[in-house]
């Protein structure tokens, strides 16, 4: 097994003036070149947990060890290895794109030729380079994102933090974004992703933890967490019109469920899916749907089930 | 607060530091206040003409009132309305800019640098000196024309400007650091330009100031930077003036020391 690059105990976190446990008892390891994912719904204690393991909050209670330094007693060590995505850009919003990716690479010990060389390739690759002498406060939602994200890669951290990486961005900069993420962890970075977008994250997450409502619910690889929870293959059917024998063609197939009115989910059981499949194609046929898709238990029905289900609905 | 480069001593880390640039203090220090600076590309004039119109306009006021005007009540005038400059620019602007920043956690993006708080201050300090050197400058010409002063000894200022800046921002920093939030913060800074314009010796002489006051007073860095200015717009660059760099000195460094044990920019 690779070594822990973070290893959490017990870790317990209560703001100040109130009651009720931001982090509760969570203990769990990151490992060296692993790209681990921490999935949960809104208020279930994420930001909160990746501001402690950047050594930006201070637990209440419970340790976090990286690379071995105790990061509460040593919260300014972090910065030497870990590289966290910014939630805003204010702190360097008045800054042009490249002055901020050039400035915080030299922060990092890049030198001037380097820095400027990992700047010039940022802007690049993540499709900045053509705002030139704009401030960043003065760009959109979505080119900002891009900009702490930049903020995040210069430097080449061994670890790094990203907290909902593709929100606000286009589907082809996502895409960029996710192989970017790919190639770093093919070089041996070990990244740390927050995310709702579990279906993109999926391809890239290697381990996954859930959180809700503070604890952590779920802890393991991706296959081993979609092997706990419902095995039915799932149908998703996308009528062209309106289709009132719908409903009782779907129900003798499986669970069926409308989402609209002309979009059905059904869920059948591995055994007789081939059967399942070829009634929906014999019996209501291709040219009267729009869209058909055949799924297999993913890391968001995980998610749905064990930790974003009951908030996400 | 651990040694800065107790990373290096741990024997128990499993691995080195990534980058030990958290050594290269004087770098640091001078892209700190790059990266500042860029933050007024947009508002320096306003933040220059703020730390300039009050102080002139208090000499227009003094002026006004005290019709027949002696040269030392000059220099006691031109000597306060300097500080005061100090006070209005560069502490109220760190201390609204800390409180500012704790509110929109715009200090995470430093925090997850291998920079030090201290480092940040010094930086802000410069920005703040640069931001009101125009201003000092402004009320310094013009003060000695209103007030008939000679500008001979005009240049002897320079040193003094900086140290006088850094030992009145040092306590501005200071009190920042106990602001949560913008608002916070924006209080602290009024209280400080009031008790800078009425409650020490910079607008009323130490003598008529009540007893407690006074006690206060001698605490407090403005009532030296103003001793000091005035005494090099006198001419008088003996012992007096010594003293006052001396004891800036001083404040400046416990400010300082304090600011390091107390501006942690990390959430509690």
């Amino acid at each position: 097994m690779p070594a822990a690059v973070y290893s959490a105990k017990h870790l317990t976190k209560i703001y100040p003036g109130n009651d009720r446990k931001a982090n509760d008892d969570l203990t769990f390891e990151i490992h060296e070149g692993e790209v681990f994912g921490l999935l949960g719904p809104n208020g279930a204690g994420k930001s909160t947990l990746v501001s402690q393991l950047a050594g930006l909050l201070k637990p209440t209670s419970g340790s976090i060890r990286l690379y071995g330094i105790d990061v509460v007693a040593h919260p300014e060590a972090v910065a030497d290895y870990v590289a966290l995505q910014p939630q805003g850009s204010s702190a360097v919003g008045d800054l042009y794109p490249h002055e901020a990716i050039y400035h915080t690479g030299r922060f990092r010990g890049l030198t001037s030729a380097e820095a400027r060389r990992q700047t010039g390739a940022l802007l690049e690759e993540l499709n900045l380079a053509a705002i030139g002498r704009r401030a960043i406060n003065q760009l959109s939602g979505g080119q900002r994102k891009l900009v702490t994200l930049a903020l995040a890669f210069v430097g080449d951290r061994p670890v790094m933090i990203f907290d909902e990486p593709t929100n606000e961005l286009d589907p082809e900069i996502r895409r960029v974004v996710w192989e970017k993420l790919q190639a770093l962890n093919r070089r041996g970075t070990t990244i740390l992703l927050v995310t709702h977008n579990v279906l993109e994250a999926e391809r890239v997450i290697q381990r996954v933890g859930i959180v809700s409502q503070g604890r952590l619910m779920a802890l393991g690889t991706p296959g081993e967490l979609k092997a706990r929870v419902d095995q039915r293959v799932r149908l998703e059917l996308l009528f062209k019109t309106d289709d009132e024998t719908a409903p009782a063609m779907l129900a003798r197939l499986g669970e069926a469920r409308p989402l609209t009115r002309r979009h059905w989910t059904v869920l059948c059981h591995r055994e007789g899916a081939r059967d399942s499949i070829d009634q929906v194609l014999g019996r209501i046929g291709l040219d009267r749907l729009d869209d058909f898709r055949i799924l297999t238990p993913s890391l968001e029905d995980v998610y749905l089930q064990l930790g974003g289900g009951a908030k996400l609905a | 607060m651990p040694d800065a480069n107790f990373v290096y001593d741990v024997k128990d880390v499993a691995v080195q530091p990534y980058s030990p640039s958290r050594r290269r203090s004087v770098e640091h220090f001078w892209r700190i206040t790059l990266v500042l600076l860029a933050d007024y590309r947009s508002t320096w004039t306003i933040q220059t003409f703020f730390g300039f119109v009050m102080p002139l306009g208090m000499i227009y006021l003094f002026k006004y009132i005290d019709s027949g005007l002696t040269q030392e009540r000059a220099v006691f005038i031109l000597g306060g309305n300097l500080v005061t400059s100090i006070a209005y620019g560069p502490v109220m602007l760190l201390m609204n800019r800390i409180g500012w920043s704790r509110q929109i956690r715009s200090f995470d993006y430093w925090a997850n640098l291998p920079v030090s708080p201290l480092t940040w201050v010094l930086a802000m300090s410069a920005v703040s000196l640069l931001l009101a050197l125009p201003g000092l400058i402004a009320v310094y010409v013009m003060g000695c024309l209103l007030l008939g002063l000679s500008m001979a000894g005009g240049l002897a200022l320079l040193p003094l400007i900086p140290l006088a800046t850094l030992s009145l921002t040092g306590v501005g920093a200071f009190l920042g650091a106990y602001a949560k939030n913008y608002q916070v913060a924006n209080v602290l800074a009024n209280a400080v330009v009031g008790f800078v314009s009425f409650l020490s010796p910079i607008m009323i002489p130490m003598e008529h100031m009540p007893a407690p006051m006074q006690w206060i007073a001698r605490l407090v860095p403005t009532t030296y930077a103003a001793d000091g200015f005035r005494s090099v717009l006198a001419g008088n660059f003996g012992p007096g003036l010594a003293y006052d760099i001396l004891i800036l000195v001083l404040l400046m460094v416990v400010s300082l020391v304090a600011v390091h044990q107390k501006l942690n920019w990390r959430a509690a």
